[in-house]
């Protein structure tokens, strides 16, 4: 093991960074559904002007994007992944698991889909 | 086998008899990936069983956005403590080390606490894991993780201990540095749960 670099060495500020991106991307991904939310049920205060305007696909969207934003800012600034000489073999896991987890997803998703393409005579929702 | 372990935090001491603290750490990087493709597979599940209600009661009805971004940010205010702990361990400041572990393993409770509530009150409202396909998919989903969560508490009592017991030893620093790397991945899976079945759930 070589001696201890402090270059390479994350600091106080790696993981306050981290932690105010996560918070920032937390806060924009519940505020986008809770603001933008379609048909989003407010109890008895019912539609408030400018609340459920933005369409689905927007918030749907927007929801998956923020999420791998932070699972790339937990990626960087908790787990230390880079793509620096250290990490080369942390690297080639990470990118191998990823590869297999969008066959099987990628797969099921397929699969799962289409088949119940298949099968449903209308009603989604109804099915066990 | 990794060669270079300067960027890891808290293993200043070199250890030159024992098994390289770098290959355990890569082994357990191994480890953590197939927890990935676990958990890919279990949201690839929820994905095709989260319109299945079978004429139960939908995410809309069930799920509280409060609740969920309390466990959200107990989970991610554990992950900054845990880094700290890392940071204190490099500095070989043992009741820092104590200290911070200790808040970590107070918020991870917190956490499983709150999970434990929302999973009573969905059995008792009738909505268990036998009602739909969906809720079949999100209990094993969510309890999965859950289930993490309450392992690495008890990983993380019995570091506390060898902290106390052993002292700062390069194989507890190991040890210590691989429950971080557990710690943080836990949070990143709930980046997804909160993510793909809470939020996208109440739309």
């Amino acid at each position: 093991m070589k001696p201890y670099s402090d270059e390479n060495h994350p600091d106080l500020a790696t993981y306050l960074t981290g932690f105010i991106l996560a918070l920032l991307l937390t806060l924009l991904a519940f505020g986008l559904v809770i603001t933008g939310g379609a048909d989003f049920s407010l109890g008895s205060i019912g539609k408030v002007p400018g609340i459920g305007e933005m369409p689905s696909w927007f918030i749907i969207g927007g929801v998956i994007i923020l999420a791998i934003l932070q699972i790339l800012v937990h990626l960087r600034y908790f787990l230390h992944l880079s793509f620096g000489s250290s990490q080369k073999w942390n690297l080639q896991a990470i990118l191998f698991a990823l590869f297999i987890i969008i066959i099987m997803v990628g797969g099921t998703l397929w699969i799962m889909n289409d088949l119940n393409g298949h099968m449903m005579s209308g009603s989604p929702g109804n099915n066990l | 086998m990794p060669e270079a372990s300067t960027s890891y935090p808290g293993l200043a001491q070199p250890s030159p008899a024992e098994s390289s603290p770098p290959a355990m750490i890569f082994g357990f990087w191994i480890y953590l990936m197939s927890d990935a493709v676990i958990f890919a597979l279990l949201f690839a599940t929820y994905a095709s069983m989260s319109r299945n209600y079978a004429g139960g009661p939908t995410g809309k009805e069930l799920f509280d956005l409060n609740n969920v971004f309390y466990e959200t940010l107990t989970l991610l205010i554990s992950t900054l403590t845990c880094g700290f702990a890392m940071l204190s361990l490099s500095r070989n400041k043992k009741k820092w080390v104590l200290s911070w572990l200790g808040f970590t393993f107070l918020l991870g409770l917190t956490f499983i606490l709150m999970e434990h509530n929302e999973f009573h009150s969905l059995i008792s409202q009738g909505a268990g894991p036998d009602r739909s396909g969906f809720l079949s998919a999100f209990f094993t989903l969510v309890g999965t993780h859950g289930l993490h969560v309450s392992i690495g508490l008890i990983w993380l009592l019995v570091m506390i201990a060898q902290i106390m017991f052993k002292g700062l030893t390069t194989p507890v620093r190991s040890r210590l540095f691989r429950f971080s790397l557990f710690w943080h991945f836990l949070d990143l899976v709930w980046v997804g749960i909160f993510s793909m079945v809470y939020l996208l759930g109440v739309l």
